[in-house]
Order: structure tokens, then sequence, then C-alpha cells
């Protein structure tokens, strides 16, 4: 991290937040102690980050599929990784307000990025829709990351418009044959696995023909190409299929039923979008960064001005979001708190980047790629921490687009609270 | 250059631009050790634009506003050769010396192209304030200089460097030309965000000749730098709203055009009035430092303020309304995005342009 710990401690002292009494209230209702496990997280992360992942964090650098593998499984060796899911299943039956708290705390503390589409997403849908032989092949490897899942929604011409996608299943005797492309699918690189909504039914309502159906990446006609992304990393990929055999027990639900399964899986983690921990994060750099600077260029009034600005904008969107979090709690979720907590989630995290990259740009910004996930061999201009900060700063790019772009959720903001 | 010469050379700009400079090589040119293509380099130096440096009427060179143009061209079109090195800092080094002879000399390889010449102005520290630290001493057959410069861009393509260091006898800042090769010049490159290549050069009692005093002399080639990077800024603004007009109007989702949605208008609405007052201030601004106008330091403040805050307002928005694509390198979108970002980091940011403005007196 920039600068010494004393320049975090002063913003985090600065924003100790004590718990909200309407926290503890709820959190009390749903069986927990807040205050209690918020420590237990904090002293978690404080002893047990590995040295190496702990190196990355300060330097912003992209962790490998091994690091991240391995620091789930650290998780889950708590009972933390599958907290989410029902006790039946494995998991401890958490409710939203204990899964936003959890990961609030790992976000703080710049852990890497749980990959959500097995345990977040695949694990509560094979609980909900998934039949016996289903959840007894798939959940053990998910909980206990060996098995890497990939989410296959989006397609060239169905980005917003997820309705219209055209990834064709024919059903066979025992297999359904596959043939189409899925496109921008999130480490598909590292994947074992992909579940896909495909389409079964070509006519009638477009989305009573869709189906959720899981696709081992092993499987013949299967072609993965990563897609280059402008921060020079590697995140996103094209899926391609063709002709490929997928055995019909691989079907979730029943055939028409992935569009319902696609919404739960949106209404599933809409809340954690926020990413309110990482602002927190993020926002300690920001003022590490300045009080590392010389001639006090970092105390400057416009910046301390800029700096209040982003405090207005952390605060009032972390009471949203726990607002939110105790209501859906609740079973009271109101349908606008996702969308405006997406919105506003990547925006701030987009502001802190430029004024970080604002500061850095007095000492002449570089970009040395190979300094992403790897320390920069030889000559580097520049703090060893720059290139990490400029690569982090190009994907936030990426936060107003992915998961339903922000024009998207105003439009569903609209029709909600318009009534348009 | 009349008008009817400008619209003459904008078109041609435009032609050259669309089937002389082949944007599919950009990763290409970014993995070659110099960050650009010296057979497209040739090619430039070849097209006779270098001869708009070539002074008439006792002027030491051309108008600025005449080069307008040509930066903006290089800014939508991203070229990566180092026109800067040619047209830029250099121009306004070279109009400030005494000696008439050596003057004609470097303007006469500046334009011939065989002796393009880097800037070497900036040291290692933060911000844009131009302390100069670097020191230089008589020696029997010149200067010898001692310091650290960087952020230098187009080393890689020059035949010598201008580099300002305090003049011993004076004690104030003074121009000196090094040559490519001297003893005691080390340059360490380094690839920058926009995958151009800058470097930064320590000089150890490195042979130099003294150019003239750096005062007036550097701030003219820093507002000549300046306004220059103002119409590169110019020409991204016109590729980002063109690129993301046309991309709404083709993008079909819910059964229409993108473009079709009125607040999707409205944001590139936006975007084309910031680029329109940019067009305009830029102009006047060029008109000021040809001018010698004595208000020039609170113009070119201005107009950083404004252009920084057009460039990023417009770059940000044409990635968000090019969805995913925007964030690829397959367009030029992101390109223009970390340029942006770049050319903040050469010039000054927002903050800091009217930080400096709100000091002036």
């Amino acid at each position: 991290m920039f600068g010494d710990s004393a320049d975090r401690g002063r913003w985090e002292a600065a924003v100790f937040e004590p718990e909200r009494s309407a926290v503890q209230r709820a959190a009390a209702t749903a069986g927990f102690d807040a205050m209690q496990f918020r420590a237990e997280l904090r002293a978690f992360c404080r002893d047990q980050v590995p040295a190496d992942i702990r190196q990355q964090i300060g330097k912003h650098q992209y962790f490998s599929r091994e690091q991240r593998i391995r620091w789930q499984r650290l998780l889950q060796a708590q009972g933390w990784f599958v907290g989410h899911w029902p006790k039946a299943h494995g998991g401890q039956g958490w409710g939203q307000l204990q899964r936003f708290i959890f990961i609030e705390e790992l976000e703080r503390a710049g852990t890497p990025w749980l990959t959500h589409f097995g345990t977040s997403f695949l694990g509560p849908v094979l609980c909900a829709f998934g039949n016996d032989a289903q959840r007894a092949r798939f959940l053990g490897p998910i909980r206990d990351s060996e098995e890497w899942w990939c989410q296959g929604f989006s397609e060239p011409g169905s980005g917003s418009d997820l309705a219209s996608l055209k990834l064709r299943a024919e059903r066979g005797e025992s297999h359904y044959r596959v043939n189409g492309q899925k496109t921008w699918t999130t480490m598909a690189q590292w994947a074992d696995w992909i579940f896909c909504l495909v389409r079964t039914q070509a006519s009638g309502r477009p989305q009573a023909g869709i189906s959720f159906l899981l696709i081992d990446l092993k499987s013949p006609g299967v072609t993965v190409r990563p897609i280059e992304t402008f921060d020079g990393g590697q995140h996103v990929n094209e899926v391609f299929f063709d002709d490929v055999e997928v055995p019909l027990a691989n079907l979730v639900g029943q055939e028409g039923e992935g569009w319902a399964i696609a919404k739960f899986i949106v209404s599933r983690e809409r809340l954690l979008v926020t990413e309110i921990g990482k602002a927190f994060h993020l926002l300690g750099e920001l003022h590490a960064i300045a009080a590392t600077m010389k001639l006090g260029l970092g105390d400057t009034a416009t910046f301390r001005r800029r700096a209040a600005e982003l405090e207005v904008q952390y605060r009032s969107l972390r009471a949203t979001a726990y607002a939110a979090v105790i209501e859906a709690e609740a079973g009271r979720e109101h349908p606008i708190d996702a969308s405006l907590l997406k919105i506003r989630g990547s925006e701030l995290q987009q502001a802190i980047f430029d004024a970080i990259t604002d500061l850095l740009a007095r000492n002449g910004l570089a970009f040395q790629i190979e300094g992403i996930a790897a320390d920069i061999v030889g000559y580097r201009h520049g703090d060893p921490r720059l290139p990490g900060l400029l690569h982090e700063h190009l994907h936030s790019r990426a936060a107003s687009i992915y998961g339903g772009s922000n024009e998207i959720q105003r439009g569903i903001i609209a029709k909600t609270e318009l009534r348009v | 250059m009349d008008a009817e010469s400008q619209a003459l050379f904008a078109a041609m700009l435009e032609r050259y631009n669309r089937d002389g400079y082949d944007a599919s090589q950009w990763s290409e040119y970014g993995l070659s050790p110099q960050g650009y293509a010296p057979a497209q380099w040739s090619e430039m130096q070849a097209m006779g634009w270098f001869e708009l440096l070539r002074p008439d009427d006792g002027q030491a060179a051309a108008p600025l506003a005449d080069l307008l143009p040509l930066f903006a061209s290089a800014g939508e079109a991203l070229w990566r050769e180092p026109i800067g090195n040619v047209l830029a800092e250099p121009v306004a080094v070279i109009a400030a010396m005494d000696d008439g002879e050596r003057r004609r000399e470097l303007l006469a390889g500046l334009i011939s192209g065989e002796r393009p010449l880097a800037y070497a102005h900036r040291e290692p520290g933060e911000g844009w304030s131009g302390e100069i630290a670097a020191t230089t001493t008589k020696t029997a057959a010149g200067y010898a200089l001692d310091g650290r410069k960087t952020m230098v861009v187009g080393e890689a393509a020059c035949a010598a460097l201008i580099v300002s260091a305090i003049d011993p006898e004076m004690q104030a800042p003074a121009l000196f030309l090094v040559e490519a090769r001297a003893q005691g010049l080390g340059a360490q490159r380094y690839r920058t965000l926009d995958d151009l290549v800058a470097a930064d050069l320590s000089f150890s009692h490195t042979p130099a000749e003294r150019l003239c005093s750096g005062c007036p002399a550097i701030q003219r080639a820093n507002a000549r730098g300046a306004i220059l990077a103002a119409a590169e800024s110019l020409g991204i603004m016109r590729g980002a709203n063109r690129d993301s007009t046309e991309y709404l109007r083709e993008r079909k989702q819910f059964g229409q055009a993108l473009l079709g949605f009125q607040a999707l208008q409205h944001r590139l609405v936006e975007m084309h009035m910031r680029q329109h007052e940019c067009e305009a201030l830029v102009a006047s601004v060029a008109e000021a430092f040809d001018d010698q106008a004595p208000d020039l330091d609170r113009q070119l403040l201005v107009l950083r303020v404004q252009i920084s805050r057009a460039l990023r307002h417009i770059t940000r928005e044409a990635v968000q309304l090019h969805g995913g694509m925007g964030v690829t390198q397959a367009l030029r979108i992101g390109r223009y995005y970390k340029r942006a970002l770049m050319l903040d980091s050469f010039q000054g940011t927002a903050d800091w342009a009217l930080e400096a403005l709100s000091e002036l007196r």
C-alpha cells in the first residue's frame, strides 16, 4: 500500500463506523451478532491473508487462478465461502445481511474478488431448481473450489436485450446439440464449466424459449477465445459452440425455465454490486497516495475538496446500501434499490480512480504492462504500484457496463418509479 | 495560409488518414522498440508538411494556426510518429536563437527531416512547475551538462535533444543542444499507458551547445507544445464523437437503433457541444500565441482546463456508449481514452490548471 500504514489509518480512523443499531437489530433478528462477526472477519483479513497475496494487494496486481483458489479454500476452511448456501447443502444459511457484511469486509481488506459464478450463482440455482443428482455432482466441487465455473449469458447481438439470445440447443435422444456463441464471458479461460442460457424453442415469446444448461468446457466443439481489453489484462472471452453434445441430464429445471432462473440469479447478488467495501479500500489508497506526495501537492485545497466530495458520496452510498439490505433481509426488497446501488457504486468507484489518476498524473503516468501481474523487471518509471492502479482504473470503466449497463439500470428505475 | 489552402490541406490530411495510415497495424507499431513505424515516419517526412516551418516575410516560422489541422489529424488517427519533434517545442526554441546562421541550419534540419529534435525539459518530481535543477559548466569546447530529465517523448527518433539547464554565468535557465549519441547521456525507455515510448534521461558531464537563454524561450516552447496538444485533443474529440454517433446509429437493441433513444441523443449532444466549444477556443489561443498576446499565460490555463475536461468527458462517454466494445483493444475508442489520460499527465490536469489560474495576479 502507498505510504505508511498511518496514512491509511488516518482515513480509516476518520471514517470509523460504529455498527449502526439498525444493523445490529436486523442481525439479531437473523440470528447473528453483527459486531462480533465483523470483528472476526477483520482479524482474519489482518492475520490470515497469505504473504504473496498481501503483497499483490499492495501493488494492485492481478491475482492468479491459483491464488484465488487458495484464498477461497482458506475462507471455506472457516465455512465462509459458501456461508450463504442453505444448511442442508453444506452452507450456514446466511441471509442477505450477513453475506453483505462478509463481502464488505473482504473488499475493505483488498482481498481477491470471489469468482461468484459457482458459489453465488450456480450453487443457489442448483439448491432451488436442480435435482438431487445435479446437486450431488456439482455442489461439492464448487464449495471446495475444485471446479471453476463461468457464466454464458451475453451474446454478440444480445447484451442489454438478453431475451433476444440465439445460442441454439436442439434436443436429441440423449443429448442437446448446441450451436452458436457467447461473449464477454468472464474468466472463461480459467473455467472448467460454463452455465448457459440457451434457446430451446424459436417460436413464441422470446423469454419462454430459453433454458438453462450446464456445459463442460472440455467438450469437443467448444472454443474459448480471449478478447483483448484496453487495460492489457485478460478477463473476458468469446466462447464458440460447434455441434457440442450436452447430456440431457445437464438441463437445470424444465425446458423454458431459463429466464426464471436468470432472474433468480440476478436477484441473488443484486445488492452486492455496490462494492462499498472496495470503495472504502480505494479511498484509503487515495489518501495514502496524497500523503506521500512531495511539495504538499496532495494537500492542496483542491485535493482536499475533491476527497471530501468522495467521502460524501461514499457515506451516502453506504447508508443507502445498508438500508436496502436491511429491508431485503426483512423480505421487503424495494425494486429500484439494486439498480440505484449499481449506478452509484460504479460511479463512485470510477470517481475515486479518476482522483487517484489525477494525483499520479503529476508524476507522469506510465503503464508498464508487465506490472499488472508481476513485478517489473529492469527499468521502471515511477512507483511499482502504478501499473496495477492504472490497470484497475481502466477496468473500472467496465463497471458501469457489465451486468446491465447504467443506462439499462436507469431504464429500470424509470419503469418502476415513474410507471412509464 | 488562406481559407482555401486550409481547406485543401484539411482534405488532404483526411485522405491520408483514410488511405495512408493503417490503423490495423497499431499493435505491431506498439511492439517496436521505438514505439512507432519507421517506414510510416519516412512517408510522413516525404509528405512536404514540414515545409510549413519554412520562414517567410522575415518570420522565424509559419503561424501556429496553420499547424492545427495536422495535429488534429494526428489525434483522430492516433499517429504514433513523433511529429512533435519537428513541429512542436523545438521550433519555438530555434526561433528564439540570436545566431541567424545556426538558426537556419537547425531549421533546415527539421524541414528536411534529417535532424529531428526532442525537447527535454521536465525533471523528475511532481507536477508541471518547470523547476530546473540540471546544471552546466563551461568547457574548452563549449559546455558540459549534468542532471536528469523525464517523460521525454520522441527521444528514440531524434538526432539531438534540446535540454533546459542552468547557465553557469547567468545563473538562470538556458537551452542547450545535446547530440543523441553524446558521451555521458543515458536513456531509459519505457512504454506509456497509450502504448507509446517515452524516456528518462541522465546527463553526466555531457557535451552541450548553448542555443539561447531560457526565458522566454521555454515559455514559448511550452505554449507551443500545449496548443498543439490541444489540437491533437480536438482530433480525438472529433473521432470519438463520430464513432459514437455511428455506433449508436447501427447498433440495435429492443428492436430499434440505439440512436432513437432520446436519453442517448442528449448524451451525444453534450459531447458535440463540448467539441465545438473547444474548436473555437483552440483557434483563438493559437492566434493569441502568434500575436504574442500579453495575457497568453491566462489563456493557456483556460485552454488546459477546458480541453482536459472536455476530452476526459468525451472519451469517458464514448467508452460507455460503446458498451463492452468500448473497453476492447479492437476499437480506437479505448485508445482515445488512454491517450486522454496521458495528455493530462503531459500537460497538466484540470484541477492543477484551475488552481494555477486562480493564483495568477
